[in-house]
Formats: C-alpha cells, sequence, structure tokens
C-alpha cells in the first residue's frame, strides 16, 4: 500500500496527527489541523483550482488564531505605518513593499494574489513568483494591513514589510541594463552576421566592390552601439584592472573587442583585407549572457534570505507604574525601562526577571528545545522565547549591546578569518591573461622583424582567436545550471564558492538535535491506566494545551478535538482545565502527585503524567524523534562513492555517546560541548581536511563560520541562516547525498568547460599566430565553442538520485 | 541586386525601431518576472468570462454557486 499523502500539503501522514474528514462531499485526510484550516478557506472561496494548477509541494502551515492578529496589530499604528509605506499622492491609499514567505510555485502566487485582490479596499496587488516581493496598494480607512497579513496567513503563507536593500537594488537596475545591452548585441550580431557571409563566400572587391563597402559601412553602423553601449562593462572592468593590476579575464576581451574595432573601422574607411565586426558583436553577446547568469545567480541567492531582512517593528508593553501599561516601540525602549513579557514572546533584549516565573525556551543560544525555568533574579538573554507565563524584565542590555549582537560579532570575526576560497575559474583567468598578452606580444615582435606590413593584422588576429569568451561563459553556466536544479530540491545556496567547496568536502560534521533530529517532540511511549484509546488521551492532553506555545504544547494541541474550559498554567510543572465537566491535570509527577515513571522503550524520553479528577490516567513519554531515513543517509555519505569521515557534535549534556555511536554508525561523537569547543573541533578537523559543518541553532554558528563551508539545517534560526554559505530548506535530509553527488558533478563539467575552452584557443593559436585565421574562421570557431560549453553546462539541470 | 541599397537602409531603420520597442519593454518591467507569466497562462481560472453556453456543464453549477 502506498503511504496516505495530506491533501493540503502533501506530506505523508503522520498516523498520530490523521485527519479524517469529507470536502465537497467527498473523504479527504489531512495531516493536521493547520492544513484542514487552509484547505478548508481555498475551497469556501472557490480558489480549489489551486489544487490542479500546483506544481510543488506547501510547506506545513500553523494552525491560525485570533491570537496572531494581535500580533500584526502594530501595523495599525499610524507611526508604524508611516514607517514602513507610502503615502499616495490621492493622500488616502497607501504603499507598501511585502516580503512574502512560503512561496513554492505558480500556483501559491495565483492563490494568494486572487484572495487578496478580493478584499475590499486592495486596489493594486502583484506578487513576482521571482522574487516573493509583493506591491500592495490599499486604503487603510476601509481595510487595515494587519487583516490583509492575516488573509495571506490563513492560507498558510507569511508575510512581512519589506525593504529592499541598497546593494541589491542597485544590481537588480543594472541587470535590466544588461538585459537590454544583451539584447543590442544579440540584433547587432545577427545583422553582422548576415552582412559579413556574402563577404566571407565570394563576395571580394574586385568581384562587387561597391557591395563589398556598403555592407563593411552597415556593419560598421552596427558594430558601434555594440561597443559603445553594450560593451562597455568590459572596458570598464579592464580599466579598473589596469589600475589595480590584478588582471581579470576583462583585460583580453576589451583588448580584442575594441583592437578589432578600431582596426577593423580603419580598414572600412580607408580601405584593406579584413573586417571583424560580427565577431565583435558575438564576443559581446556571448560574454553578456554569462555575466548576466552570474549576476542573476548571485541575485537570487540574496534575495533568498529576504526573510531575514524581515523590518517587522516590534511593539513591546512598558510598565508605567501600578500595573499600567502602555504599547511602545522596540526602538522607543530605554535600558532600565520595566517591561511585561507574555507567553510565546520573543525577548528582544537582555534583561532580568523582576516578577513572575516562567518556562524559557533558549534553543536559539543553546541549541537545545527543552525549555528551562527562570524566576525572580534570573537572567534572561535576548533570541529566548518564553513559553508559559507572563513576565515582569527590567532591560539591562538593547539592540547593538545584547548578547544576541554580542554573539553576532564573535561571528563576524570568525568569518573574517576564514579561508578565502579562490574559484578555480578566477585562477585560471589570471594567469590565462598574462599568457595571452605574452604571446600577443610575442607574435607582433616576431612579425615586426619577418613582415613589418602584416604585423599589425596578425597580432589583432590573434588577439581575437584567444579572446576568452567560451572560457568565461564555462563557469557561469554550469554554476547557474546547478544552483537552479538544486534550488529545486530545496538547497539553497548563498555564497559563490559552496559547491566548488562541497564537491571537494572530505569530512561532515553534524550537530544532533534540530539537525539529525526533527528538534520537538513526538510520543515514544505510553502508559495507560485507562479504557481510553490513544487518540482520546492525545485529544484530552491536546485541549488542555491548546492555547500554550510550550514545545510539550507544540506537539499535544494539534490532536485537541474538544475543548477544555478554566484552564490554568502552572509555570514549568503543567496545566490544569475542565473538560466535560471533569477535572484534569497534566504534567509533572509532582505536579500530579503520583510516583516517578521511567519508560523501558525509550530511557532518555520525558515522561508527562495526565490525571483524571486526582487519579492518574496516562503517562505520556516524550522524546524527540530522529528525522526520517537518518541512519541510511549516514551510511551512504560514508560509503562508495563519496567516502567521507562523519562526525556528530552535541550539545546535549545528557546524550550517552556510546549508545549515539552504535546508533548513528558513525565513530567520532562528542557529546555535551559547548559551542567554543564546537569551534575549535573543527578547526582542527579543518586543519587537515575540507570540513563541512551542518548546524541549526545559534550555539552552532560560531563553530560553522570557522568551517570552509556551513550548511544551515531545517528550521534553523534566523541568525544561522544569514550567516551559513547554503541552507537545506528541505526537510527530508536524506537527500544530502545527492547533493554532495550533483555538487561533484557541477565541480567535473566545470573543469571539462575549462579544458575544452582553454583547448580550443591553445589549438587556434599557433594558427592565428601565423596568419592563417580569417575573420569567418574565428567567428565560428568561437560561436561553436561556447555553445558546446553552454550545451555541456545544462546537462546539470536534473539532481540524480544516488543508488 | 541594385534593390540591396534600399533594402539594407530600410533593415537599419527596422532594427532601430526593435531596439527601441526591446528598450521600452525592459524599462516598463516586462522582464522583471520571468517566471510567473509562463505558469499563469495554463491556470483556467477565465470559467466566468466564458459565455455560459459553451461553459462544460459541471463547471456552470460550481461558477454560479461561486459567485452567489
Amino acid at each position: 500500500m502506498t503511504e496516505t499523502r495530506c491533501f493540503h500539503c502533501h506530506e505523508a501522514v503522520d498516523e498520530q496527527t490523521r485527519i479524517d474528514t469529507t470536502l465537497n462531499n467527498e473523504p479527504v485526510v489531512y495531516c493536521c489541523r493547520g492544513c484542514k484550516a487552509v484547505a478548508e478557506i481555498i475551497h469556501t472561496d472557490g480558489l480549489q483550482d489551486f489544487y490542479k494548477f500546483r506544481s510543488a509541494n506547501l510547506s506545513k502551515p500553523e494552525p491560525v488564531g485570533e491570537k496572531d492578529l494581535a500580533l500584526y496589530e502594530v501595523y495599525n499604528r499610524e507611526d508604524v505605518l508611516d514607517r514602513i509605506s507610502r503615502l499616495n499622492s490621492d493622500g488616502r491609499h497607501r504603499n507598501v513593499q511585502l516580503g512574502i514567505e512560503g512561496i513554492t510555485c505558480a500556483a501559491c502566487v495565483w492563490l494568494i494574489e486572487n484572495e487578496v485582490r478580493r478584499l475590499t479596499g486592495v486596489t493594486e496587488f502583484w506578487l513576482s513568483l521571482a522574487k516573493h516581493q509583493a506591491e500592495l496598494v490599499w486604503d487603510p480607512q476601509q481595510l487595515s494591513l494587519s487583516e490583509i497579513f492575516l488573509t495571506i496567513q490563513k492560507l498558510g503563507f507569511k508575510a512581512f514589510p519589506f525593504t529592499e536593500g541598497e546593494a541589491e537594488k542597485r544590481l537588480a537596475q543594472e541587470q535590466k541594463t544588461t538585459l537590454l545591452r544583451i539584447g543590442v548585441a544579440g540584433i547587432g550580431m545577427m545583422q553582422s552576421m548576415m552582412l559579413a557571409i556574402p563577404v566571407y563566400f565570394g563576395l571580394t572587391e574586385t568581384s562587387d566592390p561597391y557591395f563589398q563597402r556598403l555592407f563593411w559601412y552597415v556593419s560598421l553602423l552596427f558594430a558601434v552601439p555594440v561597443v559603445f553601449f553594450s560593451a562597455r562593462p568590459f572596458f570598464r572592468a579592464a580599466r579598473r584592472d589596469l589600475q589595480s593590476r590584478h588582471f581579470t579575464m576583462d583585460t583580453p576581451v576589451s583588448l580584442a573587442i575594441g583592437g578589432a574595432f578600431i582596426a577593423s573601422t580603419y580598414i572600412t574607411l580607408f580601405g584593406g583585407e579584413e573586417v571583424y565586426f560580427d565577431s565583435i558583436s558575438m564576443f559581446t553577446f556571448f560574454l553578456l549572457i554569462g555575466r548576466y547568469l552570474e549576476t542573476q545567480t548571485r541575485l537570487t541567492a540574496s534575495r533568498s534570505q529576504q526573510k531575514l531582512q524581515d523590518s517587522t517593528p516590534t511593539l513591546v508593553e512598558r510598565c508605567v507604574g501600578n500595573d499600567e501599561t502602555e504599547k511602545v516601540l522596540l526602538e522607543d525602549l530605554r535600558e532600565g525601562d520595566q517591561v511585561r513579557l507574555g507567553a510565546g514572546d520573543q525577548v528582544p533584549f537582555d534583561g532580568i526577571v523582576l516578577e513572575g516565573r516562567a518556562s524559557v525556551n533558549e534553543a536559539a543560544l543553546t541549541g537545545e528545545f527543552a525549555p528551562v525555568s527562570k524566576q525572580t533574579g534570573d537572567t534572561l538573554l535576548s533570541g529566548s522565547y518564553i513559553t508559559d507565563n507572563a513576565l515582569t524584565l527590567k532591560v539591562t542590555r538593547l539592540g547593538k549591546d545584547s548578547h544576541l549582537s554580542f554573539l553576532n560579532t564573535l561571528v563576524e570575526r570568525a568569518l573574517a578569518e576564514k579561508p578565502e576560497t579562490v574559484i578555480l575559474a578566477d585562477h585560471v583567468a589570471s594567469r590565462f591573461v598574462l599568457a595571452v598578452l605574452g604571446v600577443s606580444l610575442l607574435v607582433a615582435l616576431s612579425w615586426a622583424i619577418i613582415d613589418p606590413a602584416r604585423a599589425f593584422p596578425i597580432t589583432l588576429a590573434v588577439l581575437v582567436a584567444t579572446c576568452p569568451c567560451a572560457l568565461s561563459l564555462a563557469t557561469p553556466v554550469a554554476l547557474t545550471a546547478a544552483t537552479q536544479a538544486l534550488r529545486d530540491r530545496g538547497f539553497v545556496i548563498t555564497r559563490p564558492y559552496v559547491l566548488q567547496t562541497l564537491a571537494q568536502a572530505e569530512h561532515l560534521v553534524f550537530d544532533k538535535t534540530g539537525t539529525l533530529t526533527e528538534g520537538r517532540y513526538t510520543l515514544t511511549d505510553l502508559h495507560n491506566y485507562s479504557d481510553l484509546s490513544q487518540a482520546d488521551l492525545l485529544s484530552l492532553a491536546g485541549a488542555l494545551e491548546s492555547d500554550s506555545p510550550h514545545p510539550i504544547a507544540r506537539f499535544f494541541a494539534p490532536f485537541a478535538e474538544q475543548s477544555a474550559s478554566q484552564i490554568k498554567n502552572h509555570a514549568g510543572e503543567g496545566v490544569a482545565g475542565q473538560i466535560g465537566g471533569k477535572a484534569y491535570q497534566l504534567g509533572s509527577a509532582a505536579f500530579c502527585n503520583t510516583p516517578e515513571e521511567q519508560s523501558v522503550n525509550d530511557p532518555g524520553a520525558k515522561p508527562v503524567y495526565l490525571c483524571c479528577e486526582e487519579t492518574l490516567i496516562a503517562v505520556l513519554f516524550l522524546n524527540d524523534s530522529w528525522r526520517a531515513g537518518y541512519r541510511p543517509m549516514l551510511e551512504q555519505l560514508q560509503s562508495q562513492p563519496l567516502n567521507l569521515q562523519l562526525s556528530v557534535f552535541t550539545g546535549d549534556p545528557n546524550a550517552d555517546s556510546d549508545a549515539l555511536r552504535k546508533q548513528l554508525g558513525v565513530t567520532d561523537v562528542r557529546t555535551g560541548i559547548k559551542p567554543d569547543e564546537k569551534m575549535s573541533g573543527i578547526r582542527a578537523l579543518a586543519e587537515k581536511q575540507t570540513v563541512v559543518m551542518l548546524g541549526d541553532g545559534l550555539n552552532d554558528v560560531p563553530a560553522m563560520a570557522s568551517a570552509p563551508l556551513s550548511i544551515a539545517v531545517g528550521e534553523a534560526s534566523d541568525l544561522t541562516r544569514m550567516k551559513a554559505d547554503a541552507m537545506l530548506v528541505n526537510p527530508d535530509i536524506r537527500i544530502l547525498p545527492d547533493i554532495i553527488v550533483h555538487s561533484r558533478r557541477c565541480q567535473s563539467i566545470v573543469r571539462q568547460n575549462i579544458a575544452w575552452a582553454i583547448g580550443y584557443n591553445l589549438s587556434i593559436l599557433p594558427l592565428a599566430a601565423l596568419g592563417w585565421v580569417p575573420p569567418w574562421v574565428a567567428a565560428i570557431g568561437m560561436s561553436s565553442s561556447s555553445l558546446i560549453v553552454v550545451f555541456n553546462a545544462l546537462r546539470l539541470k536534473g539532481v540524480k538520485t544516488l543508488g | 541586386m541594385d534593390s540591396l541599397f534600399l533594402l539594407v537602409p530600410v533593415s537599419v531603420i527596422l532594427i532601430t525601431i526593435a531596439v527601441l520597442f526591446l528598450r521600452w519593454a525592459v524599462r516598463s518591467g516586462q522582464y522583471d518576472d520571468l517566471e510567473k507569466p509562463a505558469h499563469s497562462i495554463l491556470f483556467d481560472d477565465d470559467r466566468d468570462m466564458m459565455p455560459k453556453e459553451s461553459q462544460p456543464a459541471e463547471d456552470t453549477k460550481e461558477a454560479t454557486k461561486r459567485r452567489d
């Protein structure tokens, strides 16, 4: 039997959380409440075609409640609106740029556009699939921005105000110009080729003197915009090369284009044998395409991190004496202020607890998702989450001085010390450039001695023949094709050297919690002392925990089928409430007044006790579960053809390293190590081998920054994602071996391309030096060489699956 | 062959026009999102725009229901 898949998100349905229901009188299966809610909204609004159109799976939506509306409330404040949006000239409508998270295919864009456009008050809404950014024009008097955000969230996506970075904006503008440059060069190329072909085949000065002159003049006309407009970036870069004395491929390119143009113009005006107008346009065209692809890859990489530029303003409740609070923007907060934070809030500053007691999730800082209890006098660091109770805090350090920023500086330092990876092509290029310049000079001198009249045309022919056209295409096309293919599989590359370093990787270091494991609780064992079924017990627990952001509650909540009343949260102990007229308690053994129990099947699991009317009815054992297929994946990485060495570093002090060694099949397992020990461990390994670090928490960030290559896995924290070289957004880590194999394939195709391009240039060089390469041979040879490189790179479009 | 003296200048003019069109298209943002338009043509969400008699029977019911 095949696996049951969720109707909405299409992921495999977990039997524990499965929801069977009907939609339009047809039976459907959902994996969770979130998916059910979204699918029902889509159907009520008549947008069910979405399911027909979509071509990629969706991420799992979180259930949306009224509390989310409160979260978005900040967008209804006038001062916030002024900060993020622009008032239109009519004085009524506002214009805002949004970033949207969770879009996987064109159908998502269709769905969001349709749903938002039907809201009264929305005048314009245009969402870009390439950028995942939207332009919204709306009337704040008819419709609040928070409602628009909530509408988008109800569909399972997340919107946030977005301001494009300056560098990115400039890059995008440049891309537009480049596109126009390519167009001009392409049209110029077609025209001058068309005019050159009759000249190549028999149209000579002796047979048709007028036509040859006419064709030359017209070609010159077409070449002018190509050289002065399209090829400008190369000349500019070459000038920079000369100033910095660091040669790139732009130098020989400019020499070839500029030299050929000047010589051909001279010949056209004053007579001569051969012109190179067709080659000039062709070079420019191909070279620009390579450059365009390169920038496009860079641009998409920086856009994939747009969530990190989320400029959402944060509101906090400042105490103003006598139990009264006022809402202020985080920016307006001062050190020493007293602030009240509720359950589910992220702590945006460092502070000391003045009042209250709560469990705090410090996963972002320590990597361990089990919450720690904090009470009066304890310090809270920015980046942690309060899970169950309200706290009053005194602000000790804000913004730049806070712990989060301090970590950030540490990471910056580690990144600055990271050895720079030299891209293979750059390395080849700089040597190639010097060689070409040397050879051209040599040829010019030799011919000056042998036959001064031919010295200039032959040197020109050498420069044209060795123009590194295919060479400059070799790497960008291959990288673009591979990056695109990997992105489709959920592996996002954010730095240019990733594919190369990944291909050379020898040693992989994994973090445990959140990387090899899911980083959240699941039920691993159950002691049932009642006649209720497992589903009933989970439903009871779910009802009690339905409104708590505690990690344990996040596991139980989706099972709720009934609601509980008089819910009371006891921080760090448990929760009590009424369901169907009976009093229930869920929490620790002490809270339920029963003796401690331990699971035989899973000794490390955390017991949660459920009581009904003071009698124990069940003990539910929760533990972090391993990601699907982690063991075969680790085996695959260690065996042929990958042959990688593996290590697992975990900060978990309770982990039994021997048991882990056996369970994972990895010999090098280090448990209970601190972030700085992780970092020095990686440094030691990196001295001998190319190390790749995979992690998710903030505690991994220093270690990741000191590794030659780092990959953020799964639901990694924002800072981790921002600092990592690549992100594995696909929740299925089984694709990791495929990714490494693909990067190796990419590397070998880059090598093939470079070898071909240089080989071609080297073999045509002696012929050109002897004066045997007429313009048409140069043109045909160069364009076919470039096309071969492109087609070879296109083989990287699909990711092969191992085994 | 003499016609070339006319045809070549004509082609020059046509090419100039083509380039101007391209410039307009690039500047007005038509190349900004190269992915969405390729997909959006496949979404047959225009049933409401079709004349009633040519709509498939089952869909008509749905479309009317939706408009209510």
